[in-house]
């Protein structure tokens, strides 16, 4: 936990990843794993704070909407990407988990709605802020041929973290409200200790050089907007646009089928739903980080293998009764496709296409537009429709 | 959602998820091996 700045990893386009390159990429995935945190944890307590704080039902939806997962993302990462690019990446880093932490404090000592309400705001504006510059950090420092290597790493952070807290659940769940608490307060503590460790971090080397870059701020946003970067930004935006509506409809339905179904027990419920989260991080790991900088090809196989796995995981129930082994074939099929056809490669792409078209604007003190807010509002407009979505289909 | 029945809902997920997977497959960007720089001047 050395306060001491450390000096930023080298640029070096080849394929090694150093120590630090890598001690930097877990520092910076940690916001996918307290993003992640925080979506699950409010998932799993959301029964429990209705019951011990008598919140009603469209207060339980608002709250949903303004979290983490949706409206706050959404709003913190516009403001965080601009401000990552303004302000450079370490300036986010000194100051943004420790908002967090304070919501998190907010939501595991309230006592009445208001401070829940107060807690959920400050985290999902906090969670928006600090992926952006995450996910630009990542993309900065890596290698050319390593890029989805740590990019794909930030993606088994963001896994392993609804693991955790979903079993925390299950556990501590004879505690009630309690246990809920206890889940938010394990990652006050996670969050303060990642603050720590990212005091030791300097400024990126490509974020300073891009800062210093000249040019027409006008002309840099036309250049967003035409050519190559139209396409990438278009093609970014449908893959991951579909692909999401399909994989938040199942990260959130698929233990409210399983249940209302009786298709399985709660533990079943649980166990099913983290076993997709593990299956996608033995995936990336063996597969998506060894082979997805290793050509253009290497990466079209990939996708395209990823994307018939998915697409045979939901054409099963068209075909077969949805029973407990019809799921465990969609969770199989659909996660593992996942982690080859999904958010890896949304992430890998996004940090790489929208390089550095801020540095006129930021110079000339006027709007920016970064692949910062540009990558993960994408994210995050893409959750807050899947959430409008699927509270529209759950209430029908 | 319930009563619309997982055969329906499993049907607009395999639209989603073909429409995501022939668009990224067709589609896909090939900045294999180039770094940031380089990219940043090819579309410049």
């Amino acid at each position: 936990m050395s306060s001491t700045p450390e000096q930023a990893p080298t640029v070096v386009d080849d394929t090694s990843v150093t120590r630090q390159q890598w001690k930097w990429s877990a520092l910076a995935g940690m916001a996918s794993y307290l993003d992640a945190g925080s979506i699950v944890a409010l998932g799993a307590g959301l029964a429990l704070c209705q019951e011990y704080l008598n919140v009603s039902n469209g207060a339980v939806g608002t709250l949903a909407a303004i979290g983490p997962n949706a409206l706050g993302c959404a709003v913190g990462a516009i403001f965080g990407g601009w401000l990552g690019d303004k302000l450079g990446r370490k300036f986010i880093y000194q100051y943004d988990l420790m908002v967090y932490a304070v919501g998190i404090l907010f939501i595991a000592l309230a006592v009445n709605t208001s401070m829940l309400f107060v807690g959920t705001l400050i985290v999902g504006i906090a969670v928006g802020i600090d992926a952006p510059t995450s996910l630009a950090l990542v993309g900065e420092l890596a290698p050319a041929k390593a890029r989805g290597k740590l990019l794909g790493f930030t993606q088994v952070a963001w896994c392993l973290r609804p693991v955790i807290v979903l079993w925390l659940a299950v556990v501590l769940a004879p505690l009630g409200w309690l246990g809920i608490r206890i889940i938010f307060l394990h990652l006050f503590v996670v969050a303060v200790v990642t603050w720590a460790m990212r005091r030791g971090l300097t400024e990126s080397v490509r974020w300073k050089a891009a800062s210093q870059a000249a040019g027409s701020a006008g002309n840099k946003i036309m250049l967003l907007f035409s050519g190559a970067n139209l396409r990438a930004m278009i093609w970014t935006a449908t893959i991951y646009l579909f692909w999401n509506l399909a994989a938040g409809t199942a990260g959130i339905f698929n233990p409210y089928f399983i249940k209302k179904l009786n298709a399985g027990s709660q533990a079943a419920s649980v166990g099913l739903a983290s076993a997709g989260f593990i299956i996608a991080m033995v995936v990336t790991v063996t597969v998506f980080m060894r082979f997805s900088d290793r050509s253009f090809r290497a990466r079209k196989t990939l996708w395209g293998i990823g994307a018939v796995m998915q697409i045979v995981a939901y054409s099963l129930f068209l075909f077969l009764p949805f029973t407990i082994p019809t799921i465990i074939m969609n969770i199989l099929l659909f996660s593992a496709g996942g982690a080859l056809a999904g958010e890896g490669f949304y992430k890998r792409y996004s940090a790489r296409s929208f390089f550095r078209l801020y540095c006129a604007a930021r110079r000339k003190g006027s709007p920016s537009v970064s692949r910062g807010p540009f990558s993960a509002s994408g994210v995050s407009l893409c959750r807050c429709w899947r959430v409008q979505v699927s509270e529209r289909w759950l209430v029908c | 959602m319930a009563s619309a029945g997982i055969g329906e809902v499993a049907g607009l997920l395999t639209l989603f998820l073909t429409i995501s997977g022939v668009v990224g497959y067709v589609f896909m960007l090939d900045t294999s091996s180039k770094s940031l720089e380089q990219i940043e001047a090819e579309r410049a």
